[in-house]
């Protein structure tokens, strides 16, 4: 119960007459009107300096993470070339269960180099300062035959195919980064090759109007209804990979290919997924010189500094 | 015999590539930092420079620049093996200044950096 003493329109407050009473409640008003902007001003105030930290903060963050994992990769170079040396017989004959060892050293090596790669890609996505290098146009059956080619190997100690459809005449080039396709298909791919064992990985690429669309369809253990909507988000992982399959990700490469395709005027998406019978992924990109793949190229040209269009790739590079 | 220089500041990088070289009977000099580097290039005239970017004193590219300057260094073949990638400035500052190949670090193996210096030595 209220204090009777302490309320201005308690009836028992004595000898206030009514316009007492109303001047009581401008005054109130008043008062609160006055302090409310003042609140207002404050929260404004301290809502932008809040503001302005967490973006120090967020800088902060990326700067660390950018000069981190610089630093990180000459160990990891060494611990590599040494184990690399090894297994190569540089250092002396080594017997198998030595090799053995060496080699899954080597696999996880290999997995934390590009833990640190996608580290390194996700600050640049995140601080706004990746390139797109779009100067050329480029055949995407020919980059997918040639990962198709690079994982064969991998792919024959699982007993998977690697299969690559596409329409038997010229077909058109699209508008895209060389390197970030690659790397979005090689991470669709190996996906694919964390859930399959005995079966086949088919990349199905066709056009659709101004679209090259790209598919990779597994026969791995599908994905669960209530772990679609996860895929594309950070450190996402849809379960184990099948024992026996090449080593586990990071969680990170649908994310980063995520961000890359929309980047380049296509999109991203899980086609169909059936557990026990495998998943298709797709993405799409703009034909070269179709009206979206100039607005693309414009919008591109006009947010990275012109220095970083034309220097790649002038000797040869990784 | 190829002499090859390698510019690299971290010590068991450079061990490695000790073994990896006399393995496959190369001879290999190391200098510590850029500055360092420039000298030896002068005082031994290797056949090749490795050349990494992130080093005290001189950075890579610097140090690309002062062997350009003096006839004596500026047509020494360059390789560079590096942390940064390819889209960083100084990487590129180094392919205008004409080095033969780069390599990211955690890309290559000391094979794929031997067959880059019997390629490139000259």
């Amino acid at each position: 119960m209220a204090n009777k003493k302490g309320s201005s329109f308690s009836k028992d407050s004595g000898p206030h007459t009514q316009t007492q009473e109303a001047e009581e409640v401008e005054r109130i008003l008043n008062d609160g009107v006055t302090s409310t902007t003042g609140a207002y001003q404050q929260a404004i105030r301290e809502l932008t300096q809040a503001n302005l930290r967490l973006r120090q903060l967020d800088k902060a963050k990326d700067e660390f993470i950018s000069i981190a994992s610089h630093e990180l990769r000459n160990p990891m170079a060494i611990i590599k070339g040494n184990i690399s040396m090894m297994l190569t017989g540089d250092t002396g004959e080594i017997n198998p269960e030595a090799r053995d060892v060496l080699t899954d050293m080597m696999i996880a090596v290999e997995r934390q180099i590009r833990l640190v790669n996608e580290l390194l890609d996700i600050s640049r996505i995140e601080a706004g300062v990746i390139n797109f290098n779009l100067s050329s146009s480029i055949q995407i059956d020919q980059v997918a035959e040639l990962l198709a080619t690079s994982l064969r190997t991998v792919a024959e100690k699982q007993n998977v195919e690697i299969k690559v459809n596409k329409p038997q005449q010229p077909f058109p080039a699209v508008q895209a980064d060389h390197d970030k396709i690659s790397q979005v298909l090689i991470n669709l791919v190996t996906n694919a090759l964390k859930f399959t064992q005995d079966g086949s990985i088919t990349i199905d690429i066709k056009q659709k109007g101004d679209l090259v669309l790209t598919c990779v369809t597994d026969a791995g253990s599908g994905i669960a209804e209530n772990q679609k909507s996860e895929l594309f988000k950070k450190f996402s992982k849809a379960g184990a990979p099948t024992p026996g399959t090449i080593s586990s990700g990071s969680g990170l490469g649908l994310y980063i290919s995520k961000k890359y395709i929309e980047k380049q005027g296509g999109d991203i998406w899980l086609e169909a997924s059936e557990p026990g019978v495998g998943s298709t992924f797709c993405f799409s990109l703009p034909i070269a010189d179709s009206k979206k793949a100039r607005e693309i190229a414009e919008g591109i040209k006009s947010l990275q500094p012109i220095k970083d269009i034309h220097l790649k790739n002038k000797g040869g590079d990784l | 015999m190829s002499k090859v220089l390698l510019i690299e500041d971290d010590s068991l990088f450079v061990k490695m590539y000790q073994k990896k070289f006399a393995h496959e009977g190369l001879e290999l000099e190391a200098a510590y930092d850029g500055a360092e580097g420039v000298e030896r290039a002068k005082s031994i005239k290797p056949n090749l420079i490795i050349l990494d970017l992130m080093l005290p004193k001189l950075s890579g590219s610097e140090v690309l620049e002062t062997l350009k300057e003096s006839p004596e260094t500026s047509s020494i073949p360059v390789v560079v093996l590096t942390n940064l990638n390819t889209t960083a400035d100084e990487v590129n500052k180094c392919i205008e200044l004409g080095v033969k190949e780069t390599f990211l670090k955690t890309n290559v193996t000391p094979d794929q950096v031997v067959d880059s210096v019997k390629k490139y030595a000259q």
